[in-house]
């Protein structure tokens, strides 16, 4: 088992070294730069010593090399665009918002996506049945922002309920309310389609019958032989779910002006800020390959048959 | 000689359905499927017709800013540069149509060669192929996305080929996976043996046998491949100012939510519909051709 987790995580720092590799590639050998000025373009050689400084003027590979080595040691770099400023420092303070957005909507959805699928497959058909496989059909087909731009209109604008934007935890905690539900609508959607189409599943099976006609209390036989049988496949679609939410959304972060990694992300690109994107590109391998190593992890404490061995 | 008539009796009269018929006749009694089908036709109706009909891109600096219903000869409005939001729509969402269906031509066009190349000659040319196809789908596709349109500009072509880009590896695992199956059926081998060119081989005795699973992929992508386009759009990255798309029209109008809730509601609520449509459809396609699917 730690043999297995330990290849694991060298498998994860080898496919670190591949990505960053691949994205150096790609960045370094894009036509354009982040220096280049359209309108009062820099002198020859003062576009040359920009590009030294941050070692733009060697080959990608070796830049890639350097940059691993910082790396390793904690140091990401400096930012193009936020001077002087370490992306470690721009991490901490953009992160954070990020991170309790995500967690406040995984921190809904997934336990009232679990509870409603597994209620709506104990009466199939039912009028619960419907409105919950509808709401989570609209949650996973209408796009986030199309959700942001319906409830905006209702709550703020026709009703004045909600504020239309911001980030303010404690003081005004009304600005939470859209984002960590338009954020959540999604998980909350495919869990309720998995673990309702779990259990009509495993209730099919002949050692559900065998439970209840010995006489076994029927929740009991949910839970005991029911809900275990389900956690296989909610582990499966929970393992990406988890670090998607983590990494910040960028459409709604731009929608209601929050100041997360997500938005953050999306703009480094466009201004081809590289040590940010590369920051960013390796925290989301990282956190993925962590969360699906979990989830391999997971499946053992699930079913005891599955071993991991590699 | 008399003709004795046929040795054999003749065959039943009662006529086979043929798979086809088959499926035609479990997606009509689909009710969703067929509900989706309309949406799709009547958006798809909306957006290529309203256009030809209206004097586009004339601009009404008279009408501007006006909510649905409020002036005569505009139903759903003018945004604030005048423009009447029934044919500004309508634009929007022949983009919408139009670049989703360009990918996925791509993605099939794409998918048949390399799935094709790949499970047919196998050896390094399918290692090749299917490590390329897994390295892929790891990489994070938004950054490409977005570097792709920066680099080499918002045009339709560019937007295609940056949404297409990230399509191909799951269609061309399923084709690979196909021909695999099929390409030692005793058929195939006698047409081989025939002396028949791999083209021919692959066009009449191949790729009909993996026609099903790959229309359910690529019916079963279209709902992705507008929320590809819509989500770049919303983000300021698709396509360039001239050409309105659903997503664009959001990303640009939520400023005036306030005042002109119309420019952003209308939009996001096509795009709806469209997703929702294009969604029940692919959906009861998937239960028509392949019913032990669901």
């Amino acid at each position: 088992m730690f043999r297995y987790i330990f290849l694991r995580l060298f498998g994860l720092v080898l496919v670190l070294l591949v990505v960053s590799f691949i994205t150096f590639a790609i960045l370094y050998n894009v036509p354009g730069g982040p220096f280049d000025q359209w309108e009062q373009p820099l002198s020859a050689a003062a576009l040359a010593n920009v590009k030294a400084k941050y070692n733009l003027d060697k080959p990608f590979y070796v830049v890639w090399a350097s940059y691993i080595s910082h790396a390793v040691r904690g140091d990401f770099g400096t930012s193009y665009k936020a001077e002087n400023k370490q992306i470690l420092e721009i991490f901490q303070q953009q992160w954070g918002t990020s991170l309790q957005l995500g967690a406040l909507a995984l921190l809904w959805s997934v336990p009232l996506g679990v509870t409603l699928g597994v209620m709506a497959a104990l009466r199939p058909n039912s009028a619960t049945d419907y409105l919950v496989r509808f709401v989570a059909i609209l949650g996973t087909t209408i796009p986030n922002f199309a959700i942001a731009v319906f409830m905006t209109f209702l709550l703020s604008v026709a009703w004045k309920l909600l504020p239309t934007g911001g980030w303010l935890p404690t003081k005004d905690p009304r600005t939470l309310v859209m984002p960590v539900f338009i954020f959540g609508i999604l998980p909350f959607g495919v869990l309720v389609r998995y673990a309702r189409n779990g259990i009509l599943e495993v209730f099919t099976q002949d050692y559900m019958r065998t439970a209840r006609a010995k006489g076994m209390p029927f929740v009991r036989v949910l839970f005991k032989h029911g809900l275990r049988n389900v956690l296989i496949p909610l582990i499966t679609v929970l393992a990406p779910i988890i670090p998607n939410a983590l990494t910040g959304s960028a459409i709604l972060e731009k929608i209601f002006r929050i100041n997360g990694i997500g938005r953050y992300f999306i703009d480094s690109i466009g201004q081809r800020d590289y040590p940010m994107v590369m920051a960013l590109v390796l925290i989301v391998t990282v956190l993925w390959g962590i969360s699906y190593l979990a989830g391999d992890v997971l499946y053992t404490v699930a079913d005891p048959r599955v071993r991991l061995r590699r | 000689m008399v003709d004795n008539g046929p040795i054999l009796p003749a065959a039943p009269a009662k006529a086979a359905v043929s798979p086809a018929a088959l499926a035609v006749r479990r997606f009509t009694r689909n009710r969703a499927a067929v509900l989706g089908l309309l949406m799709v036709l009547g958006l798809a109706l909306y957006a290529f017709g309203v256009p030809l009909f209206s004097e586009y891109p004339a601009t009404n600096l008279k009408v501007t800013s006006k909510l649905p219903f409020q002036v005569d000869g505009y139903p759903l409005g003018t945004d604030i540069a005048g423009r009447d939001m029934l044919v500004y729509l309508a634009l929007g969402m022949r983009t919408s149509i139009v670049i989703a269906t360009l990918v996925q031509l791509f993605v099939i066009a794409v998918s048949l060669v390399l799935g094709f190349i790949a499970g047919w000659f196998g050896g390094a040319v399918d290692f090749a192929i299917s490590r390329l196809a897994e390295v892929w789908v790891a990489l994070p596709g938004l950054l490409f996305q977005i570097l792709f349109i920066v680099v080499f500009g918002p045009t339709v072509l560019n937007l295609v080929l940056s949404i297409a880009l990230l399509g191909w590896p799951e269609t061309t695992r399923i084709v690979r996976a196909r021909v695999l199956q099929v390409r030692h059926l005793d058929y195939i081998d006698a047409a081989r043996g025939l002396g028949a060119p791999t083209f021919m081989i692959a066009v009449k005795h191949v790729i009909p046998n993996l026609l099903n699973p790959f229309v359910i992929a690529i019916s079963l992508g279209v709902p992705s491949v507008i929320l590809s386009e819509s989500t770049l759009s919303f983000l300021g990255y698709g396509l360039s100012e001239s050409q309105p798309s659903l997503g664009k029209l959001v990303g640009v109008s939520w400023q005036y939510i306030q005042a002109y809730w119309h420019m952003a509601v209308l939009p996001a609520a096509f795009l709806s519909l469209l997703m929702l449509g294009a969604s029940f459809f692919g959906d009861g396609l998937r239960d028509a051709l392949d019913p032990q699917s669901s």
